[in-house]
């Protein structure tokens, strides 16, 4: 059935686009496009040891330096590939914490004292091993006073690193922090070389990773190529070329042509060319990547909790993601579903519009005029949808598209807005919940207690259980809403193997994808 | 006043025009739209509808389908068109409150103010549009006031540009001078004859910058920096539809037609303006009333017998323009080495049969009957075939010497032309040529002079140019048409010298086209007399001065001697069938 | 010449000077800066009046203007602020790719413009005249990246004869490839910019069409095609080279939508990602060069009509004479 129709549409394809349109009538399914599993890798020898792989990237960074720049388009490229730190991510296992440049570290009972076993062999591109007092240093940097880190916070709770060993680092604490370890696999973990002039990462690299950095064709690609002395599991490409391709109908057109061999974050609506096809494999993979829509706790009327629940039913998320693509999943809470502390939350404010309504005028609120800031990165379809959605519970929204920059200044530190959606694809991010000063101008007493006692907990069951109590509270309350979960399609052209699926916006372990000989 | 008279007479020429009909149309289709939608749309246009997206055309009532999130097409164009119309017109509305001050104070202001305004006028030209609507949209926030500001703005200062070249124009002109030499104060010069004036030009400007507008809120919104939800822009369409073109290339198609249909109509319509409000197509009508070379009817009658050895002969010939006959069966003979003088009032035809000889007939012209040099039939010819003869055998002075001359060509070179085409000579050589030749006409330092350019010359000194490039290749015959009336008084003397002597020496044939007795009596053998597109009279020059048989022919002798220098007035009481029943 | 030359020199360096003004301060209008693009959505108040103090962003505006205006004139254009690559560098790079791009466009469209404009002046009345007309209306009304998007769909994805997007990695190292993925992009900025040319060309071909000059070309020999192309050519030239500056600023524009289409690492791509990201020290430079290449056709175009045109030269002569 689904051969003959793609037969009908390929053979109209060639009498005109316009025909093949008429001729291709009727509705996608594209939420059941896309494996869950891709082919299990060939055997290295069927590899070629010496191929280049293609990858489309949506993002570019604005510079490659982890150390002073913020954004998720720098860990994408470099954490994994080219920087490591003590620990790692496993995306394909939840987000699991795995070992790096530590080959595995112990806890002092009370929680306090963090002893780290160097992986053997390390070494920097440059050819000196990694050494304790490496990443002694590298930690002391971070958490120097005037750390340009963006993330130097989150280890706030170390008192002190030592080297006892030039195998072994030592990390106490002054409290118990759960957040640590997780907090090591990100940026602020990395491990450079002591003294390495933080100034000069843009332009030169020594990193400890499977890949080198080879070049950045700014505003087109960034070229990696294998590390061939690295003594973990070697990249199996000689070489890789992350294009850069915002545009999405672009990025398929290079895919469906063979300009990249692996298109991350493709179109839901656009995989009519890949799927059913045997050439392309589509994977599905979970990501953290929460569609928020910051609603201004701090200002009237959304002060009024009722009004922010109203807003939060006025919102038909399963059109929206529907409408989207079927790309997402539905989230009722703070907590992604590979993130400790989830749990199904999609009960609290369902969609009805007319409950809404009324819930609206029962606050006193009759005509809600509203703005809606969104950063013009976004697909604009998803203001559209809140547009009809909101106006059908009475509420007039006005979409602000403004760049990210702006978004920044105006919305995340002026805090100018009624509401505002971005991504936030961190995962471990309830604690923002737990700030006052964050943007969503959420203040919970007690959320802001639980978050404490979360990050000191003594073991991880009463840890979840703290966070899952946070995460239903915040929902309860309205401190946001949450659109959806986002899934990520990434493409793959046929004879390439271990193609990341999961996560891949913000961390791409690029050492597994091989092309077939 | 005048403004709305100048309005009326450009709606009026509107209506005639094929491009002004188009394009109103279309405009017109865009307004009815954006009326329309604010009454009345088939579907709410924001309304997402999750269960019926991406409709084909004509499906459950969904004119032209439904885009991924279910919102009926056609309502998002129709409500679309308001964006584009409110962007053109607050664009034009924009630009011109900004270009015509500045215009004006560039023309009119004092030296080192207009040349600061003039100056600030071109870095703003060169700094991209675009950019300044990126910035204000960062800023406010994009919006139909954004992009629209952005786009008066770039092109108030490219309208400002255009204007002051019109207002100088107009600023120069004898009413407006008296008008100020008057004691009329700037204020009301501007408005009562500056404004009036410039106003076809900046209606043309405006349409055009309206067509921009549409084409950069379309560019803009792809950009991210249109004007977002709950506005509709046909932008943002595109921009919302683009990544769908392999897909729902349809989706596309509307969106990108209506901006396109919108722009052609602006242009056509600012053609259109353009068109009714430029004198010189006027004249000439844009219809369909020019035919070009290869169409134009020629239909040569066979004459009797050629006379033998005579040099040129035309038997019958008649013209026709546009239908009307304004030379109606001239017959004229001229002998090797004779001077004809052919006289008759402007509007005779007379030099619309000296062109007809050359096959230089402005386009639309049909010539019929017969024109024969050295007994050859030359009606029919080819452009190719003439110009070989053109500037060989028969060559050509003509009256106005200030626009004959390529203004961008030194003069030498202008003579040269005709050696290096018939002669086939190097250019060196024919440079030569031509400096001998400047010494034959009478041009002082010929050396010097043929390296200058026309503008440098005097009127005289231009008309013996023209001279020199006529004799260059020595022709048999020599058609000058009224080479001296555009001269002073003492020139002319000195040309009809020059012509007179020149023609005796090589032997050349003249045929004199002028409408001046005097003139005429002093280069020419023979005299011929037209009036009306017909030969009144034709004879030796005694004959016809001291026994005129044409009443038309006495009556200009009489007013030629009555006023010794004024040139002659046709007589106008001398009725048309006199003259017939006279030839 | 020489003073004319000379004048206009320091009118340009006058019109630079005024534009560099113009640029610093609209940009600094921008909301948001490059510490925001720094600092993202994890630094605190602190940590972004750190890196705002680090970028000079701290000082005032007159200081930080006197410092870039200093370094322009050595050819220093500045340094990214957000990853303290050299701008001139950057733009140097970018160039390869909007250089040929612009200049490949605009030689096609005036290769096309030029005499099919003089076609439809000449044949107005007729149906070919008539038909380019049309043509170049369309060409005009539609929307740039329409085309592109069609083209890309018809020669790149239906009937994969070009790449679909992108330039090569590698650069200008295979100069195959690299035209190849130019072909596109040229072709679709040639076509709005050729079509709106072609209408000028005939508007200055129909104003030549019926002067003196020619006739008197024609009568000295020339066929009607021959002295247009002798001296209706020359002396259309004039109107037509006045637009050029206005025609480069068009394509520099238009390039910046085109690149997009295209994903091209051009000038114009780079102009839209740095105002995105506030590295206004890299839109300052590459909005001066954007203006500077304007000006300076400008410049160039008024001389090449002073030697085409020599009557703008001595007004003077013709006063006295005449």
């Amino acid at each position: 059935m689904r051969r003959s129709a793609l037969r009908i549409a390929a053979v109209l394809a060639l009498a005109g686009p316009v025909l093949a349109a008429c001729g291709s009538g009727g509705t996608p399914n594209p939420a059941a496009d896309g494996a869950n599993t891709q082919a299990p890798a060939p055997a290295d020898s069927a590899l070629d040891p010496n191929a280049t792989a293609r990858v489309r990237l949506v993002l570019e960074p604005t510079s490659l330096n982890l150390t002073t720049t913020a954004g998720v388009a720098l860990e994408q490229v470099l954490l994994d590939n080219v920087y490591q730190g003590l620990l790692g991510v496993d995306t394909n296992a939840d987000n699991k914490i795995v070992p790096a440049l530590a080959s595995g570290f112990e806890t002092s009972p009370d929680g306090l004292t963090y002893t780290f076993h160097l992986t053997p062999g390390a070494a920097f591109h440059d050819g000196s091993p990694v050494t304790a007092e490496d990443a002694v240093w590298s930690l002391q940097q971070v958490l120097a006073p005037g750390s340009k880190q963006p993330n130097a916070k989150t280890l706030a709770t170390i008192a002190g690193v030592a080297a006892p060993d030039p195998a072994t680092v030592v990390i106490t604490l002054r409290q118990r922090d759960t957040n640590l370890t997780w907090a090591l696999t990100q940026r602020q973990g990395v491990i450079y070389k002591k003294g390495t002039d933080f100034a000069k990462l843009d332009t030169t690299e020594n990193g400890t990773g499977p890949f080198r950095l080879d070049g950045w064709q700014r505003g087109s690609a960034i070229t990696l190529v294998r590390n061939d002395a690295y003594k973990g599991a070697k990249a199996k490409v000689a070489k890789v070329v992350l294009s850069y391709i915002p545009d999405r109908n672009a990025a398929n057109n290079a895919q469906a042509t063979g300009q990249t061999d692996i298109e991350t974050a493709a179109e839901a609506t656009l995989l009519q060319p890949f799927t059913g096809n045997d050439r392309f494999t589509v994977l599905r993979g979970t990501t953290t990547d929460k569609y928020t829509l910051a609603i201004n706790n701090a200002k009237a009327p959304l002060n009024n909790p009722a009004v922010r629940h109203a807003i939060r039913r006025a919102i038909d998320k399963d059109a929206l993601i529907k409408s989207l693509g079927g790309a997402g999943v539905r989230l009722g809470g703070p907590i992604p579903t590979s993130d400790p502390g989830y749990q199904d939350l999609t009960t609290i404010d369902p969609h009805d519009a007319a409950a809404a309504r009324k819930a609206l005028a029962d606050a006193g609120v009759g005509e809600l005029k509203l703005t809606l800031k969104i950063p013009n990165i976004y697909p604009a379809a998803i203001g559209d949808v809140l547009v009809s959605n909101l106006k059908d519970a009475g509420i007039e929204l006005t979409v602000k598209q403004q760049e990210f920059t702006a978004w920044l200044s105006e919305v995340y530190t002026a805090r100018d807005y009624d509401l505002s959606l971005v991504n936030h694809a961190e995962p471990h991010d309830v604690g923002n919940f737990a700030t006052p000063g964050y943007y969503f101008g959420y203040d919970n007493a007690e959320v802001r207690d639980w978050y404490a006692q979360a990050v000191a907990a003594p073991d991880e069951r009463t840890r979840t259980d703290l966070l899952a109590r946070i995460g239903r509270r915040v929902a309860e309350d309205a401190g946001a809403d949450w659109l959806y979960q986002a899934q990520t399609l990434t493409v793959v052209r046929k004879g390439v193997s271990g193609a990341p699926q999961h996560h891949t916006s913000s961390r791409l372990n690029l050492a597994g994808i091989g092309i077939t000989k | 006043m005048r403004a709305r008279i100048a309005v009326i007479g450009v709606l009026r020429a509107l209506s005639r025009d094929r491009n002004g009909l188009i394009g109103g149309t279309l405009v017109a289709i865009l307004v009815g739209a954006v009326l329309l939608s604010l009454a009345w749309t088939p579907y709410d246009p924001t309304a997402v509808d999750p269960n019926s997206p991406w409709l084909l055309p004509f499906s459950d009532g969904h004119v032209l389908g439904t885009d991924m999130l279910g919102r009926d097409q056609f309502s998002l164009i129709l409500v679309g068109s308001r964006e584009t119309l409110v962007i053109a017109l607050v664009s034009a509305g924009i630009a011109a409150a900004l270009g015509v001050p500045l215009a004006l104070a560039a023309a009119l202001g004092p030296r080192r103010f207009a040349a600061g305004v003039v100056q600030l006028v071109d870095v703003a030209i060169a700094f991209p549009a675009l950019l300044t609507a990126m910035i204000l949209a960062a800023v406010f926030g994009g919006s139909v006031w954004t992009t629209a500001s952005a786009i008066g703005v770039a092109f108030g200062v490219h309208l400002a540009r255009i204007a002051r070249a019109e207002i100088e124009r107009v600023a120069g002109t004898d009413y407006v001078l008296a008008a100020a030499a008057s004691g009329s104060s700037t204020g009301r010069t501007i408005r009562r004859h500056i404004l009036p004036n410039i106003a076809p030009t900046l209606l043309v400007q405006l349409s055009l910058v309206m067509a921009v507008a549409s084409l950069t809120e379309a560019a803009l919104s792809y950009l991210g920096y249109g004007s977002p939800a709950p506005a509709v822009s046909w932008g943002r369409i595109l921009h919302d539809q683009q990544p769908y073109i392999s897909a729902r290339p349809l989706l596309v198609v509307w969106p990108g037609l209506a901006v396109a249909l919108t722009v052609l109509g602006f242009n056509l319509l600012g053609d259109a303006l353009r068109d009714a409000t430029d004198p010189r197509l006027r004249h000439g009508g844009s219809g369909a009333v020019a035919k070009a070379d290869g169409e134009r009817a020629v239909r040569a009658i066979r004459p009797p017998a050629a006379v033998a050895g005579a040099l040129l002969e035309i038997t019958d010939l008649t013209i026709r323009i546009a239908g009307r006959t304004v030379v109606d069966g001239v017959d004229l003979t001229l002998a090797p080495g004779e001077r004809l003088g052919l006289i008759g009032e402007s509007g005779s035809g007379k030099s619309l049969t000296a062109l007809a000889v050359l096959g230089l007939l402005p386009e639309g012209a049909e010539a019929t009957g017969s024109i024969r040099l050295d007994g050859a039939e030359l009606l029919g010819r080819s452009e190719r075939e003439l110009a070989r003869i053109r500037g060989d055998r028969v060559a050509m002075v003509f009256q106005e010497p200030l626009t004959a001359l390529d203004p961008t060509m030194r003069v030498g070179r202008q003579i040269a032309e005709p050696l290096r085409l018939h002669r086939g000579m190097t250019r060196r050589r024919a440079d030569e040529a031509a400096i001998e030749l400047a010494a034959r006409v009478g041009l002082p330092d010929p050396a010097d002079l043929v390296r200058a350019r026309p503008h440098q010359l005097s009127g005289g000194q231009r008309q013996r140019v023209g001279i020199a490039i006529a004799l260059a290749c020595r022709p048999a015959l020599l058609i000058a048409d009224e080479p001296t009336t555009a001269l002073d008084v003492t020139v002319q003397r000195d040309i009809l010298a020059l012509l007179d002597e020149q023609a005796r020496e090589q032997g050349t044939a003249l045929l004199f086209i002028t409408h001046d007795l005097a003139v005429v009596s002093s280069v020419s053998d023979r005299v011929a007399v037209l009036r009306g597109g017909r030969t009144v009279e034709q004879g030796p020059l005694e004959t016809i001065l001291h026994d005129p048989r044409a009443p038309y022919t006495r009556a200009l002798l009489a007013a030629a001697r009555a006023t010794a220098f004024a040139p002659i007035e046709a007589p106008a009481e001398i009725p048309t069938d006199s003259v017939e029943a006279a030839s | 010449m020489t003073v004319f030359v000379v004048r206009r020199l320091g009118l340009l360096a006058l019109s630079l000077l005024g534009a560099s003004i113009l640029t610093f301060a609209l940009l600094r209008l921008l909301p948001g800066d490059a510490a925001a693009s720094v600092g993202g959505i994890t630094a605190d108040k602190a940590q972004l009046r750190s890196i705002r103090h680090d970028l000079g962003l701290d000082r005032p505006l007159i200081a930080q203007y006197w410092t870039w205006l200093t370094e322009v004139p050595t050819g220093d254009l500045g340094h990214s602020q957000l990853n303290g690559s050299s701008v001139t560098g950057e733009l140097g790079e970018k160039l390869r790719v909007t250089g040929p791009l612009v200049l490949g466009a605009l030689v096609l469209a005036l290769v096309f413009a030029v005499p099919l404009g003089m076609l439809a002046a000449v044949r107005r009345e007729r149906r070919d005249g008539t038909a380019i007309s049309v043509a170049s209306q369309l060409g005009i009304a539609l929307p740039t990246l329409w085309v592109g998007l069609l083209l890309i769909l018809l020669f790149a994805v239906q009937t994969p004869l070009l790449p679909a997007q992108g330039f090569p990695v590698e650069g200008w190292a295979d100069p195959g490839e690299a035209s190849r993925s130019l072909v596109l992009p040229t072709l679709t900025l040639a076509l709005s910019e050729g079509a709106v040319l072609l209408r000028f060309v005939r508007s200055a071909t129909l104003d030549v069409l019926h002067r003196d000059y020619l006739r008197t070309a024609r009568a000295a020999g020339r066929t009607r095609t021959g002295a247009l192309l002798r001296h209706g050519l020359r002396n259309a030239a004039g109107p037509v080279l006045s637009m050029l500056g206005v025609q480069v600023a068009a394509l520099l524009v238009g390039a910046i939508v085109v690149e997009k289409v295209f994903t091209l690492p051009g000038v114009g791509s780079m102009l839209v990602a740095d105002v995105g990201n506030r590295d206004l020290v890299k839109v300052q430079g590459e909005v001066m060069l954007l203006v500077a290449i304007v000006l300076f056709v400008g410049f160039l175009v008024d001389i090449a009509q002073r030697l085409i045109d020599p009557r703008l030269a001595d007004v003077r002569v013709r006063e006295v004479t005449g």
